[in-house]
């Protein structure tokens, strides 16, 4: 079993005196992805927000590499991608490279991301003038360029359309699986959830009160993930939700 | 324009000029310091809104003969008038603009292990810009006008009191070139502003050509 790396403890926060997450406690292993699939307002955000370093008032604890979390770099894609508008595209790519200068990647190496997203002849133009596809790979050149030790992707994929979604999916994954990087992703797509996860993890809709991890029942189970196996999965992965938390 | 008319223009234009950047710089700063601090801290904007809000409507032109108590009746009165009226507007302005600024762009940068003047110069200062500049275009009219009432008092220098020596003494041609003067001067300020906003806010102006198609 690969050491654990990501460690949550007891984890709990409150806004406003609302519950919104209650004793999270899990742990993920090094290079590995965990989707976290719930319905709106569950709570899916906030945990990223935690991990993320963008809410520190929380109860518990959070660890990487025994480490507390906050000493390490974190690539964060958020729902509507968080792309500066003001600077153009390479700026946006190498931002992470002027704010954190323990952050150096090889210019190399930084151009052959951005081959493989071929986004190459869009560096000098601004966010507003891509489409949201282009958008979505800038986004993700913009992760892997800023060499994170953990990812943090909110419903990444989900203002996409079905075809660009998956496209973005695919060049997601294949830049990951060069790098595996321990990640989190969350999404309402079951089917999504299933593709990507080694291990999931279902909130329910009442705020904080019930969450439960399950291993893919795919990989589990030594399926191959082709669409088949893996809309039959979200099917299971739904009958559950359906049972224990809707 | 014949000499005569046009004599010592210059010195007043300049008297004026001089006063209006100052002042526009001064309360600038102080509103983006103010506009700053209250949008980033909630202490200290529910400290600070309540007396905005009471000062925001008090007729500062009403405040002049307090100024020229406290600040004399030369150079100082007239800035600290043009300032006192515009940074309110500004510093209003500034905060607003901050706090709509989408908290998205602040994560990505927080989870890079970002530190405050980093949120500062990347994501704030751009950020605001084109608010700022909108708001220079509507606090610029506002502080010319000040500075002409401020300077018909206390002073023998500034388009203020050029125009009100000429129309007193019925010269109509000169008080006219006055008019004009003043008015160059406010357009030239206000091309100054075009220009910044077209260098430095071009991201803006492709997102509102690409909505209108």
């Amino acid at each position: 079993m690969a050491p654990r790396s990501l460690s949550l403890q007891n984890v709990s926060f409150k806004i406003d005196g609302q519950l919104i997450l209650q004793d999270l406690s899990f742990d993920l292993s090094e290079g590995e992805i965990l989707t976290v699939v719930g319905p709106s307002g569950c709570g899916k955000s906030t945990l990223l927000n935690i991990v993320g370093g963008n809410i520190k008032d929380y109860e518990g604890g959070v660890f990487f590499r025994n480490r507390q979390i906050d000493t390490w770099i974190r690539g964060y894609i958020p729902q509507h991608l968080g792309l500066l508008p003001w600077k153009k595209v390479k700026a946006n790519i190498f931002l992470a490279n002027k704010i954190n200068k323990n952050i150096r990647i090889a210019e190399e190496e930084a151009f052959e991301i951005i081959n493989e997203l071929s986004i190459g002849d869009l560096l000098d133009r601004y966010p507003s003038e891509l489409s949201g596809g282009q958008q979505q790979r800038v986004a993700l050149a913009r992760l892997f360029v800023s060499c994170p030790d953990i990812l943090l992707m909110d419903e990444p994929f989900s203002a996409l359309d079905a075809f660009t979604a998956d496209t973005s999916r695919r060049l997601f994954l294949k830049l990951w699986e060069k790098r595996k990087i321990t990640t989190i992703f969350t999404t309402h797509n079951l089917l999504e959830a299933v593709m990507l996860g080694k291990q999931i993890m279902i909130m329910s809709k009442i705020p904080g009160k019930a969450f439960r991890i399950i291993e893919n029942p795919l990989l589990e189970k030594g399926l191959e993930r082709n669409e088949e196996n893996c809309y039959q999965m979200s099917l299971y992965l739904r009958n559950l939700m359906g049972e224990e938390f809707c | 324009m014949p000499q005569t008319i046009s004599e010592g223009m210059g010195m007043h234009a300049w008297a004026s000029l001089r006063r209006v950047i100052i002042g526009m710089i001064i309360a600038l700063v102080l509103g983006y310091i103010g506009g700053v601090l209250t949008a980033l801290s909630r202490k200290l904007n529910r400290l600070l809104e309540p007396l905005l809000y009471l000062s925001y409507p008090v007729p500062k032109l009403a405040l002049l003969p307090i100024v020229m108590i406290i600040f004399g009746i030369g150079e100082t009165t007239k800035v600290v008038m043009i300032v006192l009226i515009v940074v309110f507007q500004l510093m209003i302005s500034i905060r607003d603009a901050i706090l709509r600024i989408p908290k998205e762009n602040f994560f990505v940068l927080s989870s890079l292990g970002a530190r405050k003047i980093e949120y500062i110069r990347h994501v704030i200062m751009p950020g605001i810009l084109p608010n700022v500049l909108s708001a220079l275009r509507v606090t610029l009219g506002i502080a010319i006008s000040v500075l002409f009432v401020t300077e018909t008092f206390g002073t023998d220098k500034g388009l203020g009191f050029f125009i009100v020596d000429a129309w007193m003494r019925l010269d109509y041609l000169k008080m006219y070139v006055g008019i004009v003067t003043i008015s160059i001067i406010g357009f030239l300020l206000f091309l100054l502003i075009d220009i910044t906003d077209l260098l430095f806010c071009r991201w803006s102006k492709v997102k509102a050509h690409l909505a209108m198609g």
